[in-house]
């Protein structure tokens, strides 16, 4: 059995925090990547706020509003294996295993205004709760409340995919770029006076290059290729000042890849890659199980010679 | 008062959008995969994968372009509310299309395993250096 891709990749971890994960990719095909990309995005489920009871809302901003915001809060997803989907779930409408509840409550008792925050949400389960960071221990803003307004709620939190809303994915950013190749003419850097330089290295928005005080040497830093974004400005620069030839921009190879995944806090980043890669398994498997149970009509062609054996591609 | 946030977007803004079910929940009785030939070409068959988008699709169409054997692959999604994806693949008769496809599921897998196997050793060798 051929399989004419080379099938040996190789993954790079450049840093890797709880929030975010960036690694490099090498000997992938692109569709691969971007299948993972797309799995990343849509298929990773977690939990998010799904129902909301509004018992009392005398706050400036209409219930609709509030169940909006609340959808979108991130909550921690890390055993979201032990979650059933609810229309999986046995029973009837809600149980422990598909759905947490969450209630909030607050007052605006003094003259002063208050915020509501994420963190303000008390989860009836541990392993479900607003998502909170050292950095913001009271978790992201939802409302504010001036004197004698008042806020209670109770929501029900329950486990999708990001293809049914957005809400669900993990992440909240997923992309991948390709290996930039930035390479400098040093005979024609060789040529230009200082002021030229100078202007040529701040042609860059995204400081690729760089350059001693005096504008003597152009370089390009060990890592700093990465940040090149094919904007292409130097190259244009390059031409209006008819140095044609003084760098190119390109595509290292076809098929390395910086990608980048950054967590919504829910599950750590590194997991999420992890999940989606076995997501990607999972489903292939199952679509190869039911075209293999298509049934045998089709595997017979036209011919009745036997010709067209099960062969080998 | 009781609301799904889902109700608030139908409230809001009338729409006829399939509901979320549609994009999660095959259907009681319905196959995954769906195959008819296509009598017009010879060795030519139409597969399609129900709840399945462009991820599954574009992974297929390119795997199966790799080999010799394939004469055509494509795939198209028919409309952006139907949940549905649907894969065309002619061979140049020495194999059937789904045999071709099956062979594409199993390298496909393959290239996958190897990418868990090397995101697990970049992680631990990230883990190590840090
Ligand atoms: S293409 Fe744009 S980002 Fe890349 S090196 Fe040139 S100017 Fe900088
Ligand atoms: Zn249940």
């Amino acid at each position: 059995m051929i399989n004419p891709q080379k099938n040996d990749p190789k993954i790079r971890i450049l840093s890797c925090t709880d929030e975010k994960i960036v690694f490099t990719l090498r000997e992938v095909d692109v569709s691969v990547v971007n299948s993972l990309r797309r799995i990343l995005l849509g298929e990773i489920p977690s939990m998010a706020i799904e129902m909301v009871e509004i018992i009392n809302n005398t706050s400036v901003l209409p219930d609709p509003f509030i169940a909006h915001r609340l959808g979108l809060i991130p909550l921690t997803s890390n055993y979201i294996q032990d979650f059933n989907f609810p229309q999986d779930c046995n029973c009837t409408s809600t149980c422990d295993n598909c759905c947490v509840d969450l209630q909030l409550s607050r007052k605006a008792e003094t003259e002063q205004e208050i915020g509501v925050y994420s963190a303000d949400l008390i989860s009836t389960n541990p392993r479900v709760t607003p998502v909170r960071d050292p950095e913001t221990p009271r978790g992201i803003l939802l409302l504010k409340l001036s004197a004698g307004q008042q806020i209670s709620l109770k929501a029900t939190a329950k486990k999708g995919i990001g293809r049914h809303h957005a809400k669900f994915s993990p992440v909240s950013c997923a992309v991948f770029s390709y290996e930039p190749d930035v390479r400098l003419s040093q005979a024609i850097i060789d040529d230009m006076p200082a002021n030229e330089k100078e202007a040529f290295v701040t042609s860059c928005p995204k400081q690729v290059f760089s350059s001693d005080p005096m504008f003597s040497v152009i370089k390009i830093h060990d890592q700093d290729h990465w940040n090149c974004m094919f904007c292409q400005e130097c190259v244009n620069w390059a031409e209006e000042n008819h140095r044609e030839g003084l760098v190119i921009v390109k595509h290292r190879e076809p098929n390395n890849f910086k990608f980048t995944v950054e967590s919504t806090g829910s599950i750590p980043a590194a997991m999420i890659v992890k999940l989606a890669i076995q997501q990607m398994m999972k489903k292939l498997d199952l679509c190869r199980q039911a075209t293999d149970n298509i049934g045998n009509q089709l595997t017979v062609l036209g011919s009745l010679d036997g010709e067209y054996l099960e062969s080998d591609l | 008062m009781y609301f799904t946030c889902f109700e608030f977007y139908a409230k809001l803004v009338v729409m006829n959008v399939p509901g979320p079910e549609e994009l999660l929940y095959l259907p009681e009785g319905m196959d995954k995969v769906t195959c008819e030939e296509d009598k017009r070409v010879p060795h030519c068959s139409i597969f399609t994968f129900h709840l399945e988008d462009h991820t599954l699709g574009n992974l297929l169409r390119m795997q199966l372009l790799r080999y010799p054997k394939v004469k055509f692959a494509a795939y198209q999604i028919p409309h952006p509310l139907v949940n549905d994806c649907i894969l065309r693949i002619q061979t140049d008769g020495t194999v059937t299309p789904k045999v071709a496809l099956l062979q594409a599921f199993d390298d496909l897998r393959s290239i996958t395993e190897n990418l868990e196997k090397a995101f697990d050793e970049g992680h631990e060798i990230f883990l190590k250096r840090k």
